[in-house]
Protein backbone atom coordinates (compact mmCIF):
# COMPACT_ATOMS: atom_id res chain seq x y z
CA UNK A 1 0.00 0.00 0.00
CA UNK A 2 1.33 3.36 -1.03
CA UNK A 3 1.76 5.89 1.71
CA UNK A 4 1.11 8.86 -0.53
CA UNK A 5 -1.45 11.23 0.97
CA UNK A 6 -4.46 11.40 -1.32
CA UNK A 7 -6.83 13.52 0.66
CA UNK A 8 -6.22 15.67 3.67
CA UNK A 9 -8.65 17.24 6.04
CA UNK A 10 -6.92 20.15 7.70
CA UNK A 11 -8.20 21.83 10.83
CA UNK A 12 -11.84 21.38 9.94
CA UNK A 13 -14.43 22.64 12.39
CA UNK A 14 -18.09 22.95 11.60
CA UNK A 15 -21.15 24.27 13.33
CA UNK A 16 -24.74 24.77 12.37
CA UNK A 17 -26.54 27.91 13.38
CA UNK A 18 -30.14 27.52 14.42
CA UNK A 19 -32.58 30.16 15.56
CA UNK A 20 -34.54 29.18 18.61
CA UNK A 21 -37.09 31.85 19.50
CA UNK A 22 -34.84 34.65 20.72
CA UNK A 23 -31.52 32.87 20.88
CA UNK A 24 -29.14 32.08 18.14
CA UNK A 25 -27.89 28.61 18.85
CA UNK A 26 -24.62 27.30 17.58
CA UNK A 27 -24.39 23.55 17.34
CA UNK A 28 -20.84 22.36 17.18
CA UNK A 29 -20.61 19.33 14.97
CA UNK A 30 -16.91 18.97 14.23
CA UNK A 31 -14.01 20.31 16.27
CA UNK A 32 -10.57 20.72 14.72
CA UNK A 33 -10.51 17.51 12.71
CA UNK A 34 -7.24 16.59 10.98
CA UNK A 35 -7.11 13.44 8.91
CA UNK A 36 -4.79 12.27 6.16
CA UNK A 37 -6.24 9.69 3.83
CA UNK A 38 -3.67 7.55 2.04
CA UNK A 39 -3.97 6.57 -1.58
CA UNK A 40 -6.00 3.39 -2.15
CA UNK A 41 -6.54 2.72 1.51
CA UNK A 42 -9.83 1.62 3.02
CA UNK A 43 -10.31 4.18 5.77
CA UNK A 44 -13.13 3.76 8.26
CA UNK A 45 -14.56 6.66 10.24
CA UNK A 46 -16.10 5.16 13.35
CA UNK A 47 -18.16 7.05 15.88
CA UNK A 48 -21.35 7.10 17.88
CA UNK A 49 -24.63 7.97 16.14
CA UNK A 50 -25.18 11.65 15.34
CA UNK A 51 -21.59 12.52 16.17
CA UNK A 52 -20.97 14.35 12.92
CA UNK A 53 -19.43 11.64 10.73
CA UNK A 54 -22.02 12.17 8.00
CA UNK A 55 -21.41 15.91 8.13
CA UNK A 56 -17.69 15.29 7.64
CA UNK A 57 -18.44 13.10 4.64
CA UNK A 58 -20.78 15.71 3.16
CA UNK A 59 -17.99 18.26 3.65
CA UNK A 60 -15.53 16.09 1.74
CA UNK A 61 -18.14 15.54 -0.98
CA UNK A 62 -18.51 19.31 -1.23
CA UNK A 63 -22.23 19.26 -0.46
CA UNK A 64 -21.66 21.68 2.41
CA UNK A 65 -18.81 24.06 3.21
CA UNK A 66 -16.81 23.81 6.43
CA UNK A 67 -17.05 26.73 8.82
CA UNK A 68 -13.29 26.56 9.41
CA UNK A 69 -10.55 24.57 7.74
CA UNK A 70 -9.62 23.13 4.41
CA UNK A 71 -9.95 19.94 2.45
CA UNK A 72 -7.16 19.14 0.04
CA UNK A 73 -7.16 16.62 -2.76
CA UNK A 74 -3.71 15.76 -4.12
CA UNK A 75 -2.39 18.74 -2.19
CA UNK A 76 -4.81 21.22 -3.74
CA UNK A 77 -7.63 22.83 -1.85
CA UNK A 78 -11.08 21.90 -3.15
CA UNK A 79 -14.47 23.52 -2.70
CA UNK A 80 -17.81 22.30 -3.97
CA UNK A 81 -18.39 18.92 -5.54
CA UNK A 82 -15.51 17.41 -7.47
CA UNK A 83 -15.57 14.90 -10.29
CA UNK A 84 -12.82 12.89 -8.63
CA UNK A 85 -15.00 12.23 -5.59
CA UNK A 86 -18.07 10.01 -5.64
CA UNK A 87 -20.44 8.86 -2.94
CA UNK A 88 -22.61 5.99 -1.76
CA UNK A 89 -25.47 7.38 0.31
CA UNK A 90 -26.97 6.15 3.54
CA UNK A 91 -30.46 5.63 2.13
CA UNK A 92 -29.21 4.30 -1.23
CA UNK A 93 -30.89 7.39 -2.75
CA UNK A 94 -31.39 5.78 -6.11
CA UNK A 95 -33.92 7.48 -8.33
CA UNK A 96 -37.20 5.50 -8.16
CA UNK A 97 -38.24 6.54 -11.70
CA UNK A 98 -35.13 5.15 -13.32
CA UNK A 99 -34.23 1.54 -13.94
CA UNK A 100 -31.13 -0.03 -12.43
CA UNK A 101 -29.20 0.63 -15.64
CA UNK A 102 -30.40 4.24 -15.93
CA UNK A 103 -29.43 4.85 -12.31
CA UNK A 104 -25.96 3.43 -12.65
CA UNK A 105 -25.16 5.32 -15.85
CA UNK A 106 -26.06 8.83 -14.62
CA UNK A 107 -22.54 9.99 -13.83
CA UNK A 108 -21.10 9.24 -17.31
CA UNK A 109 -24.37 10.47 -18.84
CA UNK A 110 -24.01 13.87 -17.14
CA UNK A 111 -20.38 13.93 -18.30
CA UNK A 112 -21.78 13.74 -21.87
CA UNK A 113 -20.29 10.34 -22.60
CA UNK A 114 -21.93 8.61 -25.56
CA UNK A 115 -24.71 6.17 -24.75
CA UNK A 116 -22.93 3.07 -26.04
CA UNK A 117 -19.77 3.79 -24.14
CA UNK A 118 -21.43 4.72 -20.85
CA UNK A 119 -23.67 1.65 -21.02
CA UNK A 120 -20.52 -0.45 -21.27
CA UNK A 121 -19.07 1.21 -18.17
CA UNK A 122 -22.34 0.86 -16.28
CA UNK A 123 -22.69 -2.78 -17.31
CA UNK A 124 -19.19 -3.54 -16.02
CA UNK A 125 -20.05 -2.24 -12.57
CA UNK A 126 -23.53 -3.78 -12.58
CA UNK A 127 -21.83 -7.12 -13.19
CA UNK A 128 -19.23 -6.34 -10.56
CA UNK A 129 -21.84 -5.80 -7.84
CA UNK A 130 -23.71 -8.92 -8.98
CA UNK A 131 -26.82 -7.32 -10.44
CA UNK A 132 -26.51 -8.89 -13.86
CA UNK A 133 -30.02 -9.54 -15.18
CA UNK A 134 -31.66 -6.76 -13.16
CA UNK A 135 -30.72 -3.89 -15.49
CA UNK A 136 -34.31 -3.16 -16.49
CA UNK A 137 -35.81 -3.45 -13.02
CA UNK A 138 -37.13 -0.43 -11.21
CA UNK A 139 -35.89 0.16 -7.62
CA UNK A 140 -39.32 -0.84 -6.27
CA UNK A 141 -38.85 -4.29 -7.68
CA UNK A 142 -35.57 -5.05 -5.92
CA UNK A 143 -34.58 -5.59 -2.29
CA UNK A 144 -32.86 -3.14 0.04
CA UNK A 145 -29.52 -4.91 -0.32
CA UNK A 146 -29.78 -4.76 -4.10
CA UNK A 147 -30.58 -1.05 -3.96
CA UNK A 148 -27.35 -0.51 -2.03
CA UNK A 149 -25.50 -2.46 -4.72
CA UNK A 150 -27.01 -0.09 -7.30
CA UNK A 151 -25.74 2.82 -5.20
CA UNK A 152 -22.26 1.27 -5.12
CA UNK A 153 -22.24 0.58 -8.88
CA UNK A 154 -23.41 4.12 -9.53
CA UNK A 155 -20.64 5.59 -7.41
CA UNK A 156 -18.03 3.45 -9.21
CA UNK A 157 -19.40 4.39 -12.66
CA UNK A 158 -18.39 7.98 -12.00
CA UNK A 159 -14.86 6.59 -12.15
CA UNK A 160 -13.79 8.48 -9.03
CA UNK A 161 -10.43 8.50 -7.32
CA UNK A 162 -12.11 8.68 -3.94
CA UNK A 163 -15.26 6.83 -2.87
CA UNK A 164 -17.18 8.09 0.11
CA UNK A 165 -19.54 5.63 1.76
CA UNK A 166 -22.00 6.89 4.33
CA UNK A 167 -23.21 3.98 6.47
CA UNK A 168 -24.26 2.21 3.30
CA UNK A 169 -25.33 -0.94 5.13
CA UNK A 170 -26.92 0.76 8.13
CA UNK A 171 -30.47 0.06 7.00
CA UNK A 172 -29.90 -3.58 6.09
CA UNK A 173 -30.66 -6.64 8.18
CA UNK A 174 -27.70 -8.39 9.82
CA UNK A 175 -27.52 -11.25 7.33
CA UNK A 176 -27.51 -8.99 4.26
CA UNK A 177 -25.08 -6.70 6.02
CA UNK A 178 -22.49 -9.45 6.49
CA UNK A 179 -22.68 -10.52 2.90
CA UNK A 180 -22.51 -6.93 1.65
CA UNK A 181 -19.39 -6.33 3.75
CA UNK A 182 -17.81 -9.32 2.05
CA UNK A 183 -18.89 -8.03 -1.35
CA UNK A 184 -17.55 -4.54 -0.83
CA UNK A 185 -14.14 -5.93 0.12
CA UNK A 186 -14.08 -8.14 -2.96
CA UNK A 187 -14.99 -5.20 -5.19
CA UNK A 188 -12.38 -3.03 -3.54
CA UNK A 189 -9.69 -5.71 -4.03
CA UNK A 190 -10.62 -5.99 -7.72
CA UNK A 191 -10.84 -2.27 -8.39
CA UNK A 192 -8.72 -0.39 -5.89
CA UNK A 193 -9.72 3.14 -5.02
CA UNK A 194 -9.36 5.32 -1.98
CA UNK A 195 -12.39 4.59 0.21
CA UNK A 196 -13.65 6.61 3.16
CA UNK A 197 -16.29 4.52 4.90
CA UNK A 198 -18.48 5.82 7.70
CA UNK A 199 -20.07 3.48 10.23
CA UNK A 200 -21.20 3.31 13.84
CA UNK A 201 -20.69 -0.43 14.00
CA UNK A 202 -17.38 -1.54 15.55
CA UNK A 203 -17.50 -5.02 14.06
CA UNK A 204 -18.07 -3.59 10.59
CA UNK A 205 -15.18 -1.18 11.10
CA UNK A 206 -12.79 -3.96 12.13
CA UNK A 207 -13.94 -6.15 9.23
CA UNK A 208 -13.32 -3.50 6.59
CA UNK A 209 -10.77 -0.93 7.68
CA UNK A 210 -7.08 -0.66 6.84
CA UNK A 211 -7.18 2.10 9.38
CA UNK A 212 -9.94 3.14 11.73
CA UNK A 213 -10.42 6.70 12.92
CA UNK A 214 -12.39 6.76 16.12
CA UNK A 215 -14.48 9.86 16.82
CA UNK A 216 -15.72 11.17 20.12
CA UNK A 217 -19.29 12.16 20.89
CA UNK A 218 -20.43 15.45 19.29
CA UNK A 219 -18.72 17.79 18.67
CA UNK A 220 -16.69 15.13 16.94
CA UNK A 221 -12.96 15.15 17.42
CA UNK A 222 -10.48 12.48 16.42
CA UNK A 223 -10.07 10.36 19.51
CA UNK A 224 -7.79 7.62 18.29
CA UNK A 225 -6.37 6.19 15.09
CA UNK A 226 -6.02 2.40 14.78
CA UNK A 227 -3.78 0.82 12.16
CA UNK A 228 -5.10 -2.56 11.08
CA UNK A 229 -2.83 -3.14 8.08
CA UNK A 230 -1.34 -6.09 9.96
CA UNK A 231 -4.64 -7.96 9.91
CA UNK A 232 -5.01 -9.77 6.60
CA UNK A 233 -8.30 -9.52 4.74
CA UNK A 234 -10.73 -11.20 4.57
CA UNK A 235 -10.74 -11.25 8.33
CA UNK A 236 -12.21 -13.96 10.47
CA UNK A 237 -14.45 -12.27 12.99
CA UNK A 238 -13.90 -15.11 15.47
CA UNK A 239 -10.11 -14.92 15.36
CA UNK A 240 -8.17 -13.80 18.39
CA UNK A 241 -6.66 -10.67 16.80
CA UNK A 242 -10.05 -9.59 15.50
CA UNK A 243 -11.71 -9.91 18.88
CA UNK A 244 -8.80 -8.22 20.60
CA UNK A 245 -9.00 -5.25 18.26
CA UNK A 246 -12.74 -5.08 18.64
CA UNK A 247 -12.50 -5.02 22.43
CA UNK A 248 -9.69 -2.48 22.33
CA UNK A 249 -11.80 -0.08 20.30
CA UNK A 250 -14.96 -0.87 22.17
CA UNK A 251 -13.41 0.00 25.53
CA UNK A 252 -12.35 3.36 24.14
CA UNK A 253 -15.61 4.52 22.59
CA UNK A 254 -18.23 6.92 23.84
CA UNK A 255 -20.88 4.63 22.37
CA UNK A 256 -23.38 2.74 24.33
CA UNK A 257 -22.66 -0.95 24.01
CA UNK A 258 -25.08 -2.61 21.69
CA UNK B 1 -55.49 -21.94 -0.93
CA UNK B 2 -56.09 -21.58 -4.64
CA UNK B 3 -59.79 -22.25 -4.31
CA UNK B 4 -60.13 -19.67 -1.59
CA UNK B 5 -58.42 -16.96 -3.60
CA UNK B 6 -60.67 -17.82 -6.54
CA UNK B 7 -63.73 -17.27 -4.38
CA UNK B 8 -62.20 -14.04 -3.16
CA UNK B 9 -61.55 -12.82 -6.69
CA UNK B 10 -65.09 -13.59 -7.78
CA UNK B 11 -66.62 -11.91 -4.79
CA UNK B 12 -64.47 -8.84 -5.27
CA UNK B 13 -65.67 -8.66 -8.86
CA UNK B 14 -69.34 -9.13 -7.91
CA UNK B 15 -69.47 -6.82 -4.90
CA UNK B 16 -69.67 -3.54 -6.88
CA UNK B 17 -72.80 -4.80 -8.67
CA UNK B 18 -74.17 -5.84 -5.32
CA UNK B 19 -73.77 -2.33 -3.87
CA UNK B 20 -75.32 -0.79 -6.98
CA UNK B 21 -78.27 -3.18 -6.68
CA UNK B 22 -78.78 -2.21 -3.03
CA UNK B 23 -78.62 1.45 -3.98
CA UNK B 24 -81.22 0.94 -6.73
CA UNK B 25 -83.60 -0.91 -4.43
CA UNK B 26 -83.27 1.79 -1.76
CA UNK B 27 -84.04 4.35 -4.42
CA UNK B 28 -87.05 2.30 -5.58
CA UNK B 29 -88.26 2.02 -1.98
CA UNK B 30 -87.95 5.75 -1.32
CA UNK B 31 -89.57 6.67 -4.66
CA UNK B 32 -92.49 4.28 -4.68
CA UNK B 33 -94.42 5.26 -1.55
CA UNK B 34 -97.97 6.56 -1.98
CA UNK B 35 -97.10 10.25 -1.76
CA UNK B 36 -93.56 9.88 -3.09
CA UNK B 37 -92.40 12.84 -5.13
CA UNK B 38 -89.24 11.60 -6.80
CA UNK B 39 -89.19 9.43 -9.93
CA UNK B 40 -88.44 5.72 -9.62
CA UNK B 41 -85.50 4.10 -11.43
CA UNK B 42 -88.04 2.75 -13.92
CA UNK B 43 -89.41 6.25 -14.57
CA UNK B 44 -85.91 7.52 -15.17
CA UNK B 45 -85.14 4.63 -17.49
CA UNK B 46 -88.30 5.22 -19.49
CA UNK B 47 -87.55 8.92 -19.69
CA UNK B 48 -84.08 8.00 -20.94
CA UNK B 49 -85.52 5.84 -23.74
CA UNK B 50 -87.86 8.69 -24.66
CA UNK B 51 -84.96 11.12 -24.65
CA UNK B 52 -83.06 8.93 -27.08
CA UNK B 53 -85.94 9.37 -29.54
CA UNK B 54 -87.15 12.89 -28.77
CA UNK B 55 -84.64 15.72 -28.41
CA UNK B 56 -84.92 18.27 -25.58
CA UNK B 57 -84.69 21.88 -26.70
CA UNK B 58 -84.05 20.66 -30.25
CA UNK B 59 -80.89 18.94 -29.08
CA UNK B 60 -80.28 15.19 -28.92
CA UNK B 61 -78.98 13.54 -25.76
CA UNK B 62 -75.65 12.76 -27.43
CA UNK B 63 -75.32 16.41 -28.35
CA UNK B 64 -76.00 17.54 -24.77
CA UNK B 65 -73.33 15.18 -23.45
CA UNK B 66 -70.89 16.17 -26.17
CA UNK B 67 -71.32 19.90 -25.51
CA UNK B 68 -70.57 19.52 -21.78
CA UNK B 69 -67.70 17.10 -22.37
CA UNK B 70 -66.07 19.52 -24.82
CA UNK B 71 -66.30 22.36 -22.31
CA UNK B 72 -64.75 20.25 -19.55
CA UNK B 73 -62.02 18.75 -21.75
CA UNK B 74 -60.99 22.01 -23.39
CA UNK B 75 -61.10 23.79 -20.05
CA UNK B 76 -59.15 21.05 -18.25
CA UNK B 77 -56.60 20.75 -21.06
CA UNK B 78 -55.86 24.46 -20.97
CA UNK B 79 -55.77 24.44 -17.17
CA UNK B 80 -53.26 21.58 -17.16
CA UNK B 81 -50.92 23.47 -19.49
CA UNK B 82 -51.30 26.82 -17.72
CA UNK B 83 -51.22 25.30 -14.22
CA UNK B 84 -48.06 23.25 -14.76
CA UNK B 85 -46.31 26.17 -16.45
CA UNK B 86 -47.34 28.61 -13.72
CA UNK B 87 -46.44 26.22 -10.90
CA UNK B 88 -43.05 25.50 -12.45
CA UNK B 89 -42.32 29.20 -12.94
CA UNK B 90 -43.28 29.92 -9.32
CA UNK B 91 -41.05 27.15 -8.07
CA UNK B 92 -38.03 27.72 -10.30
CA UNK B 93 -37.83 31.49 -10.79
CA UNK B 94 -37.74 33.48 -7.52
CA UNK B 95 -38.30 36.83 -9.27
CA UNK B 96 -41.41 35.51 -10.99
CA UNK B 97 -42.61 34.13 -7.69
CA UNK B 98 -42.21 37.39 -5.79
CA UNK B 99 -43.92 39.41 -8.52
CA UNK B 100 -46.91 37.17 -9.23
CA UNK B 101 -47.41 34.94 -6.20
CA UNK B 102 -49.21 37.61 -4.10
CA UNK B 103 -51.55 38.32 -7.00
CA UNK B 104 -52.20 34.62 -7.47
CA UNK B 105 -52.87 34.21 -3.78
CA UNK B 106 -55.45 37.00 -3.88
CA UNK B 107 -57.33 35.53 -6.83
CA UNK B 108 -57.15 32.01 -5.43
CA UNK B 109 -59.84 32.24 -2.73
CA UNK B 110 -62.42 33.82 -5.08
CA UNK B 111 -64.64 30.92 -6.18
CA UNK B 112 -65.13 30.68 -9.95
CA UNK B 113 -68.89 30.98 -9.48
CA UNK B 114 -68.40 34.43 -8.00
CA UNK B 115 -67.06 35.50 -11.38
CA UNK B 116 -70.24 34.59 -13.26
CA UNK B 117 -71.88 38.06 -13.12
CA UNK B 118 -68.71 39.84 -14.20
CA UNK B 119 -67.88 37.32 -16.90
CA UNK B 120 -71.41 37.40 -18.27
CA UNK B 121 -71.33 41.18 -18.65
CA UNK B 122 -67.93 40.95 -20.22
CA UNK B 123 -68.19 38.02 -22.58
CA UNK B 124 -71.92 37.33 -22.83
CA UNK B 125 -73.33 33.83 -22.63
CA UNK B 126 -71.41 31.99 -25.37
CA UNK B 127 -68.91 29.15 -25.08
CA UNK B 128 -65.96 31.27 -24.05
CA UNK B 129 -67.13 32.46 -20.61
CA UNK B 130 -68.06 28.89 -19.58
CA UNK B 131 -64.72 27.45 -20.64
CA UNK B 132 -62.94 30.44 -19.13
CA UNK B 133 -64.47 29.73 -15.72
CA UNK B 134 -63.46 26.07 -15.89
CA UNK B 135 -59.91 27.07 -16.82
CA UNK B 136 -59.82 29.61 -14.01
CA UNK B 137 -61.07 27.17 -11.40
CA UNK B 138 -58.95 24.22 -12.49
CA UNK B 139 -55.70 26.13 -12.88
CA UNK B 140 -55.56 26.87 -9.15
CA UNK B 141 -55.16 23.34 -7.72
CA UNK B 142 -52.85 22.29 -10.55
CA UNK B 143 -50.61 25.34 -10.04
CA UNK B 144 -50.42 24.82 -6.29
CA UNK B 145 -49.65 21.12 -6.57
CA UNK B 146 -47.04 21.64 -9.28
CA UNK B 147 -45.40 24.35 -7.20
CA UNK B 148 -45.32 22.18 -4.08
CA UNK B 149 -44.16 19.09 -5.96
CA UNK B 150 -41.31 20.92 -7.63
CA UNK B 151 -40.20 22.85 -4.53
CA UNK B 152 -40.13 19.79 -2.35
CA UNK B 153 -37.57 17.65 -4.10
CA UNK B 154 -36.16 15.45 -1.31
CA UNK B 155 -32.65 16.47 -0.19
CA UNK B 156 -31.28 13.02 -0.91
CA UNK B 157 -32.12 13.31 -4.62
CA UNK B 158 -30.72 16.81 -4.71
CA UNK B 159 -27.45 15.49 -3.28
CA UNK B 160 -27.39 12.81 -5.96
CA UNK B 161 -27.68 15.41 -8.71
CA UNK B 162 -24.87 17.43 -7.13
CA UNK B 163 -22.46 14.57 -6.46
CA UNK B 164 -22.88 13.23 -10.00
CA UNK B 165 -22.67 16.68 -11.57
CA UNK B 166 -26.06 16.93 -13.22
CA UNK B 167 -26.39 20.02 -15.39
CA UNK B 168 -29.32 22.39 -14.92
CA UNK B 169 -31.48 20.61 -17.49
CA UNK B 170 -30.35 17.15 -16.40
CA UNK B 171 -31.53 18.01 -12.93
CA UNK B 172 -34.93 19.27 -14.10
CA UNK B 173 -35.51 16.30 -16.38
CA UNK B 174 -34.15 13.50 -14.21
CA UNK B 175 -34.81 14.68 -10.68
CA UNK B 176 -37.16 17.64 -10.31
CA UNK B 177 -40.03 16.82 -12.68
CA UNK B 178 -40.24 13.07 -12.05
CA UNK B 179 -40.41 13.64 -8.32
CA UNK B 180 -43.20 16.18 -8.87
CA UNK B 181 -45.39 14.04 -11.16
CA UNK B 182 -47.46 12.33 -8.44
CA UNK B 183 -48.27 15.71 -6.86
CA UNK B 184 -49.16 17.18 -10.27
CA UNK B 185 -51.50 14.31 -11.07
CA UNK B 186 -53.16 14.64 -7.67
CA UNK B 187 -53.73 18.30 -8.54
CA UNK B 188 -55.29 17.35 -11.89
CA UNK B 189 -57.59 14.88 -10.17
CA UNK B 190 -58.75 17.52 -7.72
CA UNK B 191 -59.22 19.92 -10.63
CA UNK B 192 -61.37 17.42 -12.52
CA UNK B 193 -64.06 17.30 -9.88
CA UNK B 194 -64.14 21.05 -9.56
CA UNK B 195 -64.31 21.30 -13.36
CA UNK B 196 -67.71 19.59 -13.35
CA UNK B 197 -68.91 21.70 -10.44
CA UNK B 198 -67.96 24.95 -12.14
CA UNK B 199 -69.32 23.91 -15.51
CA UNK B 200 -72.64 22.81 -14.05
CA UNK B 201 -73.13 26.08 -12.23
CA UNK B 202 -72.42 28.15 -15.29
CA UNK B 203 -74.59 25.91 -17.50
CA UNK B 204 -77.45 26.10 -15.04
CA UNK B 205 -77.36 29.87 -15.15
CA UNK B 206 -76.96 30.40 -18.86
CA UNK B 207 -76.85 27.72 -21.53
CA UNK B 208 -78.87 26.35 -24.39
CA UNK B 209 -77.41 22.86 -24.20
CA UNK B 210 -75.37 20.66 -21.89
CA UNK B 211 -75.94 18.54 -18.81
CA UNK B 212 -76.28 21.52 -16.48
CA UNK B 213 -78.91 22.95 -18.82
CA UNK B 214 -80.82 19.63 -18.64
CA UNK B 215 -80.92 19.81 -14.85
CA UNK B 216 -82.40 23.31 -14.90
CA UNK B 217 -84.78 22.38 -17.70
CA UNK B 218 -86.00 19.33 -15.76
CA UNK B 219 -86.59 21.47 -12.70
CA UNK B 220 -88.37 24.22 -14.65
CA UNK B 221 -90.69 21.87 -16.55
CA UNK B 222 -91.48 19.60 -13.62
CA UNK B 223 -89.56 16.78 -15.33
CA UNK B 224 -87.37 15.54 -12.45
CA UNK B 225 -86.51 12.35 -14.33
CA UNK B 226 -84.73 14.51 -16.90
CA UNK B 227 -82.65 16.18 -14.17
CA UNK B 228 -81.78 12.79 -12.79
CA UNK B 229 -80.68 11.49 -16.17
CA UNK B 230 -78.25 14.41 -16.33
CA UNK B 231 -77.02 13.66 -12.81
CA UNK B 232 -76.40 10.01 -13.61
CA UNK B 233 -74.59 10.92 -16.83
CA UNK B 234 -72.32 13.34 -14.96
CA UNK B 235 -71.55 10.65 -12.40
CA UNK B 236 -70.70 8.11 -15.10
CA UNK B 237 -68.62 10.44 -17.26
CA UNK B 238 -66.83 11.93 -14.26
CA UNK B 239 -65.83 8.55 -12.87
CA UNK B 240 -64.72 7.36 -16.32
CA UNK B 241 -62.53 10.46 -16.65
CA UNK B 242 -60.87 9.92 -13.29
CA UNK B 243 -60.34 6.27 -14.23
CA UNK B 244 -58.65 7.58 -17.39
CA UNK B 245 -56.42 9.77 -15.22
CA UNK B 246 -55.41 6.81 -13.08
CA UNK B 247 -54.53 4.94 -16.25
CA UNK B 248 -52.51 7.94 -17.46
CA UNK B 249 -50.68 8.05 -14.14
CA UNK B 250 -49.67 4.42 -14.58
CA UNK B 251 -48.40 5.15 -18.08
CA UNK B 252 -46.49 8.21 -16.92
CA UNK B 253 -45.08 6.62 -13.78
CA UNK B 254 -44.22 3.02 -14.69
CA UNK B 255 -41.88 2.92 -11.70
CA UNK B 256 -44.81 3.03 -9.32
CA UNK B 257 -46.51 -0.09 -10.61
CA UNK B 258 -45.13 -3.53 -10.16
CA UNK B 259 -44.61 -5.80 -13.11
CA UNK B 260 -46.73 -8.97 -13.18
Amino acid sequence: MGNRIKLSIEGVSHYFVTFNKKDIQKTHVLENVNIDVRENEFLVLLGPGHCGKTVLLNLIAGLIKPTVGEIKLDGESISGTDKRISMVFQQASILPWKTVMENVEIAPKYADIKREERRKTAQYFIDLVGLNGFEKHYPRQISGGMKQRVGIARAYSANPEILLMDEPFGALDAQTRYSMEGEILKIWEKDKRTVVFVTNNIEEAVTLGDRIILFSQAPATVKEVYDLCGLKKPRDNMSEEFLKMRDLISSNTDMLRE
Amino acid sequence: MKKRSFIRDVSLAVLPFFSIAIFLSLWLWVASGDNAIIPTPVDVFNRFILFLRTPVSKTSIQRHVWVSMCRVLIGMGSAVIIGIALGALFALIPTFRSVFMPLFNMFRPIPPIAWIPLVTVWFGVGEFPKIFLVVYGCTVPITINTFTGISMVPDEFDYVSKVFHAGKWDRLRDVVFPSAIPAIIAGIKAALSSAWMILLSSEMISAKAGLGFLITRGSDSNDLALSMIAMILIGLIGSLMSLGLTFLERKLCPWETELN
